[in-house]
C-alpha cells in the first residue's frame, strides 16, 4: 500500500504489520468484539514486541528499532486496518515512549526502556497515558488528579479513563497542581503502575474498541521520588504538548486504517451484490460515494503523515499539529464508515459482516484526548492569541 | 445511570404538541378534538416511555446482546394491558379510533426513550396495516377482533411483514427493480393453494410472529408479473424460523431468518393475485415510510435530550457544560434540523389524516358499513368468513380504489419517502453529534447514549434504504409526470 519512497527497513516491518493482520488478528477479531477477553490484546501486543513494534521509537543506541514517528504511523495505519483497539493501544504506548525519548535522562531512560527491549518481549512491557483532564469541574477541584506538595511530591485524587491502564507496566502522566487543574503548569511523570496507592477501577463498558480496556485510576497519595519526573517540575508544558502531538498523528492514522478496511469492504460488497439488474458497484451513486471514501481516504493519509514529517515536504508546507489530522482523520472515517455500512444495505447492520463494528470503533476514536469541535476550537484560539498580539 | 433532573422532553408532565407541531393551532379551531387527542396521546406517550420503556430499556438490549432470541416479555404484556394492541383499530369495532397523528405522536416519544422495545409494540402494525392495503373485509375483521381478543385475554399477538430475501433487499421494494429481482422465493401453483419454498431474511420480529405477511412469485423468472402476497401462521407445516441476528443495534427486537420448506399456502390465503404483490408492498411502504421519519426523530431527539441532560449536570471549569458558546450552538443546530424533520413527517401525517389510509375508517361509507356488522357478527362464523369471498374483495377494492386511487398512493410515496429519508439522516447526524458534546466518558454504554447512535442506523435502511427512497422521490415527482426514464 505504501509503495512510494520508503526505506526499505520500513517496507519490511509495514509486510510484517500485513502478515500479522492477516493471519493473527482478522480470523480472531469479531469474536474479540462480541466477548471481552484481555488476553487477545495481549497477545497481539506480546507478537508485536518480538517484531520490534513496542520498541520502535527507541534509538538503535538504546536497543530499540530506531524508526521516526512517520513509520511507527503507517504500521498503526495497517494494523488499524485490522483491529482497531491493537492500534490505539499502541498509539498511548508509544506517545508514552515519546515523552520518555523527549523529556528523560539517560538514566530514566535506560531504567524504563529495559523492560520494553528485554528479550522475553513481554508485553507487560507496554506503557501508557494519564493526560491533564479536558474539563476539570473546577479550577480548585479537590477530587480531580493533582500534584500535591507535601514532604516532597505526592500524587493525588482520580484520573478519568485510561487507554489500557490495567494492562500497561510504566504510566506516563501529565498532571497540574492542585489548586489550578485548569491553567496550572504541567509536570510529567513516569512511574510504575504498580506503584502503591495506585488504584486501578473497573472497567468501563463502550460499544466501541471493545478489545481495549478502559479504567478509572485512582491515586490515593502516591508518593513521588525527584527520579519520577520527566524533565523538570512544572516544566512539562512542551512535553505534554510533543506527546499529544504524536498521540493525535497515531490516532489519525489508526483512524485512516479503519477506513481502508470500511472501504475495502464496501467495495468487495458492491461488486458482488446485484439489485437494479445489475451489480451495485456500477450505480453511479455507489461510486460516488465510493469515490468520497477514496478522497477522505487519501486526504487523512497526507495529513498525518505530513504532520508527522518534522521538516516541509516539498519545501512548501511545515508540519501541522496531529490534532488537525486528528480531527480531520477520525471525522472523515465515521462517514466512510456510515457509508460503507449503507452500501451493504440490511447486511451491514449485522455484526457477522463486520462493517458495523467499525462504526462503533471509529466513534470512540473521535472522542479520545480532545472532542474534536474542542481540539478545533484550541486550534483557532491559538491564532486568534497570534493574531492578536 | 444517566440523571436526568430537568422536566424537559421525555420528564416533562406537561404536553407540548401545539409547540413541536405548529400547523396544529390552525387545526384545533376547526377540530379541536383532532388535537385534543393527540395532546392526550403525546402525554399517554411519554408516561408510558418514562415509566415502562426508559427503566428497561438498557437491561433490554444488555439482554438480547446475550441472546439475539431475547424478548422482555413484561414488557410486552404491559404494552398489552394498556391496550396498545386495539389503540388504532376503528372506534366502530371496539378499538381505541386512534389515527395517524396520535400513532406518530406517540411514537416520537416513545422511541425518545428506545426504539428496541417501541418497535415491539409500533412495528408489529404491520400486520393490521397490511391487511388494511388489501381490503379483504373477511380477514380484516378476523385479523382485528383477533387483535382485540388477544387484548381481552392478555395473550399478544405477533405480525411480522416479510418481503425482504437474501439476494433482493430494493429489488422487492421497487416496480423498476423487481422484474429482474433475484427470488429465492417460490409459491408453486397446486390443487387448492400453493407450495411455498424459499427464504426471507432480515425479518423485524420474524421469530416472534404468530403471523406472517409475504411476497412470492409463482414464476420466480417473472416476479413483476406473478407476485402475490400470502397470510400464513407461523405454525404451518414446513415454516420455521431460521437465524436470529446479531445486530449493531435494535437489539431488543429481534431479526430473523424465514424459512419455507413446502408450505402449503391455502387459495384464501392469497391476499393479492398475481402480479398485484408489488402494489400492495409499495402500498404499505407509502404509509409507513412517513412514519419511520418519526421514527428516525424520536432517537435523535432521545440522544439529544439524554445530551442536555448530562450538560447540564456535568460541572467544568466552575461552569455548567451546557453553559459553554459551543455546546449551546450545537444543541440549537441539533434542535432546529430536528424540528425541520418532525415537520416534514407531520405534514406527511396530517395528510394521511386528511385523505390517506386513517381516513378511510372515517369515511361515511366505510363508516356505515362498519355500523352495519355488530360485533357478534365479527366473530369466527361463516358469515365473517363469507365477507372474505374474492367477489367482495374486488368489490371492496373497487369501493377503496375510489376513495383512495393510485394518485393518493403514490403522493404518499413521494412525501412518505422524503420524510422517511429527513427523519433519519436527522436522527443520524445528531445521535454521532450528541457523543461529540459528552465526549468518551459521557459515551459509556451506561448513560444510554450511545445506544441511541447504534440504533438509528439502522433506520437509514430499513423501509427502503434512504438511496431508495430518494429514487421514489424522484420518480413520483419528475420521472413518471414527465416521462423520464432510468438506464
Amino acid at each position: 500500500m505504501f509503495t512510494g519512497n520508503i526505506p526499505d527497513e520500513w517496507k519490511q516491518l509495514l509486510d510484517v504489520c500485513s502478515k500479522f493482520v492477516t493471519r493473527e488478528v482478522t480470523p480472531h477479531v469479531l469474536e474479540a468484539d462480541q466477548e471481552y477477553d484481555v488476553g487477545f490484546l495481549r497477545n497481539s501486543l506480546r507478537q508485536l514486541s518480538e517484531i520490534g513494534m513496542l520498541g520502535i521509537l527507541v534509538p538503535e543506541e538504546l536497543g530499540g528499532t530506531g524508526l521516526e514517528p512517520l513509520a511507527a504511523s503507517l504500521s498503526l495505519d495497517i494494523l488499524s486496518s485490522g483491529c482497531s483497539s491493537i492500534a490505539t493501544a499502541l498509539a498511548y504506548h508509544l506517545a508514552a515512549q515519546k515523552a520518555l525519548l523527549e523529556g528523560g535522562s539517560e538514566a530514566q531512560k535506560k531504567q524504563w526502556l529495559k523492560a520494553v527491549l528485554d528479550g522475553e518481549s513481554e508485553a507487560n512491557a507496554l506503557s501508557t497515558c494519564i493526560f491533564p483532564d479536558w474539563d476539570p469541574p473546577s479550577r480548585e477541584d479537590k477530587k480531580g488528579l493533582a500534584l500535591e506538595k507535601e514532604d516532597g511530591f505526592i500524587l493525588d485524587g482520580k484520573a478519568g479513563l485510561v487507554v489500557g491502564a490495567d494492562l500497561a507496566s510504566a504510566l506516563a502522566v501529565f498532571v497540574r497542581p492542585r489548586g489550578d487543574l485548569v491553567e496550572g503548569p504541567v509536570t510529567c511523570l513516569m512511574i510504575s503502575a504498580d506503584r502503591k496507592g495506585i488504584e486501578i477501577g473497573e472497567r468501563e463498558l463502550f460499544s466501541g474498541l471493545k478489545a481495549l480496556p478502559f479504567h478509572p485510576v485512582t491515586f490515593r497519595k502516591v508518593k513521588i521520588v525527584p527520579e519520577d519526573i520527566l524533565g523538570k517540575p512544572q516544566k512539562g508544558e512542551g512535553l505534554l504538548k510533543d506527546t499529544r502531538h504524536l498521540l493525535h498523528a497515531l490516532i489519525g492514522a489508526t483512524a485512516i486504517g479503519l477506513g481502508r478496511n470500511a472501504y475495502s469492504k464496501a467495495l468487495t460488497y458492491a461488486c458482488e451484490r446485484y439489485q437494479y439488474g445489475k451489480t451495485i458497484a456500477h450505480h453511479q451513486e455507489i461510486q460516488r460515494m465510493l469515490g468520497i471514501m477514496l478522497t477522505s481516504l487519501h486526504a487523512g493519509t497526507a495529513l498525518y503523515i505530513q504532520s508527522l514529517s518534522g521538516k516541509s515536504m516539498n519545501g512548501i508546507l511545515s508540519a501541522p499539529g496531529g490534532d488537525y489530522a486528528k480531527v480531520f482523520c477520525t471525522n472523515a472515517v465515521l462517514d466512510i464508515v456510515l457509508d460503507a455500512i449503507q452500501i451493504h444495505g440490511g447486511y451491514g447492520y449485522m455484526q457477522d459482516y463486520g462493517v458495523e463494528k467499525l462504526m462503533r470503533d471509529v466513534k470512540i476514536l473521535q472522542l479520545l484526548e480532545g472532542r474534536n469541535p474542542v481540539l478545533q476550537i484550541d486550534a483557532a484560539r491559538s491564532e486568534v492569541d497570534k493574531a492578536e498580539q | 445511570m444517566l440523571k436526568m433532573p430537568l422536566a424537559y422532553g421525555l420528564m416533562s408532565e406537561e404536553a407540548d404538541v401545539l409547540e413541536r407541531y405548529p400547523a396544529l393551532h390552525f387545526v384545533k379551531k376547526r377540530f379541536p378534538d383532532y388535537v385534543k387527542s393527540a395532546e392526550e396521546s403525546q402525554l399517554f406517550g411519554r408516561r408510558f416511555a418514562r415509566e415502562h420503556i426508559l427503566p428497561r430499556a438498557l437491561e433490554a438490549d444488555k439482554k438480547a446482546a446475550e441472546d439475539p432470541e431475547y424478548v422482555d416479555w413484561d414488557f410486552v404484556k404491559e404494552a398489552l394491558r394498556q391496550g396498545f394492541w386495539t389503540m388504532f383499530l376503528p372506534k366502530q369495532l371496539g378499538g381505541g379510533g386512534k389515527c395517524a397523528i396520535d400513532s406518530c405522536v406517540m411514537s416520537e416519544e416513545m422511541c425518545a426513550a428506545d426504539i428496541s422495545l417501541t418497535a415491539l409494540i409500533i412495528f408489529n402494525f404491520f400486520g393490521f396495516t397490511a391487511a388494511s392495503c388489501a381490503f379483504n373485509p373477511g380477514f380484516l375483521l378476523r385479523e382485528m377482533n383477533d387483535m382485540k381478543e388477544a387484548e381481552r385475554k392478555g395473550e399478544p399477538i405477533f405480525y411480522s411483514w416479510a418481503i425482504t430475501e437474501p439476494s433482493a433487499g430494493t429489488d422487492v421494494e421497487d416496480p423498476d427493480a423487481l422484474q429482474r429481482a433475484r427470488m429465492s422465493i417460490h409459491a408453486k401453483r397446486v390443487p387448492g393453494g400453493y407450495r411455498v419454498n424459499g427464504r426471507k431474511c432480515f425479518i423485524t420480529m420474524g421469530s416472534l410472529a404468530h403471523r406472517i405477511v409475504f411476497n412470492a412469485p409463482t414464476d420466480p423468472k417473472r416476479p413483476m408479473e406473478t407476485s402475490c402476497t400470502f397470510f400464513v401462521r407461523s405454525d404451518r407445516e414446513g415454516f420455521r424460523v431460521g437465524r436470529v441476528e446479531r445486530k449493531c443495534g435494535h437489539k431488543a427486537n429481534p431479526t430473523a431468518e424465514l424459512i419455507f420448506e413446502d408450505v402449503f399456502i391455502p387459495e384464501e390465503d392469497c391476499w393479492m393475485k398475481e402480479g398485484t404483490g408489488i402494489e400492495h408492498t409499495m402500498e404499505i411502504l407509502s404509509i409507513t415510510r412517513g412514519l419511520v421519519g418519526a421514527v428516525g426523530v424520536g432517537i435523535g431527539r432521545g440522544a439529544l435530550e439524554r445530551t442536555i441532560q448530562y450538560a447540564y449536570e456535568k460541572k467544568v471549569r466552575g461552569h455548567r457544560l451546557i453553559e459553554e458558546d459551543w455546546v449551546q450552538m450545537a444543541i440549537a443546530d441539533m434542535l432546529q434540523l430536528l424540528n425541520a424533520a418532525r415537520q416534514s413527517y407531520a405534514s406527511v401525517v396530517l395528510a394521511m389524516d386528511g385523505i390517506g389510509l386513517f381516513s378511510l375508517f372515517q369515511n361515511p361509507a366505510v363508516a356505515i358499513s362498519l355500523k352495519m356488522f355488530p360485533e357478534q357478527l365479527m366473530k369466527e362464523g361463516r358469515f365473517r368468513q363469507s365477507l372474505s369471498a374474492e367477489w367482495i374483495h374486488g368489490l371492496c377494492r373497487k369501493m377503496k380504489g375510489k376513495f383512495m386511487p393510485q394518485e393518493v398512493i403514490d403522493y404518499f410515496l413521494r412525501i412518505g419517502s422524503a420524510a422517511k429519508v429527513n427523519g433519519t439522516d436527522a436522527g443520524m447526524a445528531v445521535a454521532s453529534r450528541c457523543l461529540d458534546i459528552v465526549g468518551l466518558d459521557g459515551a459509556a454504554y451506561r448513560y444510554g447514549i450511545e445506544k441511541c447512535f447504534r440504533d438509528v442506523k439502522v433506520c437509514q435502511i430499513y423501509e427502503g434504504t434512504n438511496q431508495a427512497n430518494r429514487k421514489e422521490v424522484f420518480k413520483e415527482e419528475l420521472a413518471h409526470k414527465f416521462d423520464i426514464s432510468f438506464i
